[in-house]
């Protein structure tokens, strides 16, 4: 073969790394996420086993772990302990349980994942024994941290069950002694003080969904009656920062075709409402998005224009002196940056549907994801992993849905993934592979999610690569989650700066 | 017939050529698999010539000559990554193992 033979007169051994060509050099990425850019004709050197020992290059790749020139046991260690460290997610195993109060809605989304029903039909609710053997199971799970997240439909339609199955948690927390925290999806539209003064007490957080500007929310997320849902959100926003404080109010946002080319002004929207984060979040193919495809959907290169925009702008935004963090290119930061991997269920390897999160539907089904509930409420139920009223943990939690889940999601040995330089950074997402596809391992050259997380890491890299000082400490205070002036800078804090 | 060229056949499709003195089957596999979005590709291993790749392009606005170059120069990336992951096996194996070794184990 063509490298074989020079294999033998090598001065230095390699270890095991990926390499990529980007920004016309050579990226190279090692089992412990370390990264090192090369020029391509040092690149070739490396590669051909004739980099002399003298050599700046030399010293970084041997310093980095991608060369070694003498015992194996030193550099095999090191690459071990980063190794698990980004893997530290699979340790704890299952520790978001989401509870579906009720598929019972009072909006009527234009891209709901799960068609919801209308505020009247109560046989869409979860009732309090299933509610009671949900909370059974989840405090089996092993992990020493447990978030229940309540969904629905709108969860504060079935406020009851909720209010049960939370002092129903802690009760049993006073004995089992997890860190134990809860979680309300909620459109806020008709929530009132009552229930905010409980979600105070028990220090629920609060997720809601603003999608941007009065114009684009109302657009795909209209009351039931069809009118906007833009002002009664605002009135709920407001009563719950009021009531349950600002730093327990979370927004997402849904990117629909309408959206493409707003992401400035969405941005602006959140910072004018005090949000000081955003996700800018693709529309993900379930429900009503598949079904309104026509109008609401849009090619992977679109969003990731948009997305890069909006990136930019945010940016601009933080250099001005107003900090603002886009969580998606947090999250990714950290996993390039750091040592450290970070729990988002739809880019972990092997997935997170399982093993690092659970759903009980209405009815008492758990699926693996949330995804595989919506996939259900569709009439597929390939990812249904048992019932909380007829199966133990060991029959749910073990068993074959589970376990073909995670066969499936390990991007080390997947087609397409196995050899990518960014693969210790990414994941896979069965769950969305089948959903489209037809199957949980998909042909990864026509991939949107792979071509969208391709696009996303390569502009982040170039901004950690190429951008100025300043840009630096903006990713570093996204990174650690303090403002600019507070944040910890690469050159300061190597103890965080793997790269 | 051994042909460098890319040669353009009656049925529309494009051929190429590589050595297997310089390329093995499953860098040659590999690469086809990430121009399978823009092509139809069909793989022939022929004692004399070595390995006949046959490109068709799934789309009109595919410029298959491009294509090939591309492929071929993808080919040697592939090739080089087939023998770093061969030089580097029992390393990536031992790192794996050691990695999720229980820590007491490790200690002990």
């Amino acid at each position: 073969m063509i490298f074989s033979s020079v294999s033998a007169d090598r001065t230095y051994q390699f270890l095991p790394f990926r390499f990529m060509r980007v920004f016309g050099k050579a990226l190279l990425v090692n089992q412990g996420g370390q990264f090192l850019m090369l020029d391509n004709d040092a690149f070739a050197r490396f590669a051909e086993g004739i980099l002399g020992t003298n050599e700046d290059i030399y010293l970084d790749l041997k310093a980095k772990h991608f060369l070694a020139d003498g015992g194996l046991e030193l550099p095999v260690e090191m690459l071990a302990t980063k190794y698990r460290t980004k893997k530290a997610f699979l340790r704890s195993f299952t520790s978001l349980h989401m509870l579906v109060l009720t598929i019972r809605c009072n909006q009527k989304c234009k891209y709901c994942q799960v068609a919801c029903e209308n505020a009247n039909a109560h046989r869409f609710d979860m009732q309090a024994d299933t509610a009671k053997k949900s909370v059974d199971l989840i405090f089996q799970s092993p992990s020493p941290h447990i978030k229940i997240e309540f969904q629905g439909g709108e969860p504060l339609l079935n406020f009851d069950v909720l209010r049960f199955a939370v002092e129903y948690a802690k009760e049993l927390n006073a004995h089992i002694k997890k860190h134990l925290e809860f979680v309300v999806c909620t459109n806020l539209t008709d929530v009132n003080r009552e229930q905010l003064d409980y979600c105070k007490e028990h220090e629920i957080y609060i997720s809601t969904s603003l999608d941007g500007p009065q114009s684009l929310h109302d657009l795909c997320r209209p009351m039931h009656a069809g009118e906007g849902s833009h002002d009664r959100l605002m009135a709920g926003l407001e009563l719950a920062r009021e009531i349950v404080g600002a730093d327990r109010v979370s927004a997402l946002m849904t990117a629909t075709r309408a959206s493409l080319g707003q992401f400035p002004r969405i941005v602006d929207e959140y910072v004018a409402k005090g949000f000081t984060s955003i996700f800018f979040r693709s529309l993900n193919p379930y429900g009503r998005a598949v079904s309104g495809r026509a109008e609401l959907g849009y090619p992977v290169e679109e969003f990731v224009r948009s997305y890069q925009e909006g990136l930019d702008y945010i940016l601009e935004l933080n250099l001005r002196g107003t900090w603002f963090v886009e969580d998606y290119a947090a999250l990714l930061l950290t996993r390039i940056l750091t040592p450290f991997g970070t729990g988002f269920v739809d880019l972990q390897s092997p997935s997170g549907a399982g093993i690092a999160c659970a759903i009980y539907d209405y009815d008492g089904n758990v699926y693996v994801s949330d995804e595989g509930r919506m996939l259900a409420r569709n009439g597929d139920k390939k990812f249904l992993m048992g019932n909380v009223h007829q199966h133990d943990y060991r029959r749910v939690f073990r068993g074959d849905v589970i376990q073909r889940t995670v066969e499936s999601s390990c991007v080390e040995c997947l087609p397409g993934c196995r050899d990518c330089a960014f693969n210790i950074w990414c994941g896979a997402d069965p769950v969305r592979n089948y959903a489209t596809r037809g199957d949980m391992v998909v042909h990864k050259p026509s991939d949107d999610f792979c071509q969208r997380n391709m696009a996303i890491i390569q502009h982040l890299l170039n901004k950690v690569l190429h951008g100025d000082g300043d840009i630096q400490d903006v990713l570093w205070s996204w990174i650690t989650r303090r403002p600019r002036a507070k944040a910890l800078s690469c050159d300061s804090e190597d103890n965080l700066c793997d790269a | 017939m051994i042909y460098n060229k890319p040669l353009l056949k009656e049925d529309g499709s494009t051929e190429v050529v590589v050595d297997p003195v310089f390329f093995g089957s499953e860098a040659v596999l590999n690469t086809a698999y990430l121009f399978t979005g823009e092509c139809y590709i069909r793989l022939l291993a022929t004692s004399e010539q070595g390995i006949v790749i046959a490109f068709t392009p799934k789309r009109p606005d595919v410029t298959i000559g491009v294509l090939v170059q591309q492929y071929l120069n993808e080919l040697i990336d592939q090739q080089l990554r087939v023998q770093i992951r061969h030089d580097t096996a029992d390393i990536q194996r031992v790192i794996v193992i050691e990695a999720f070794a229980p820590l007491d184990t490790k200690e002990g």
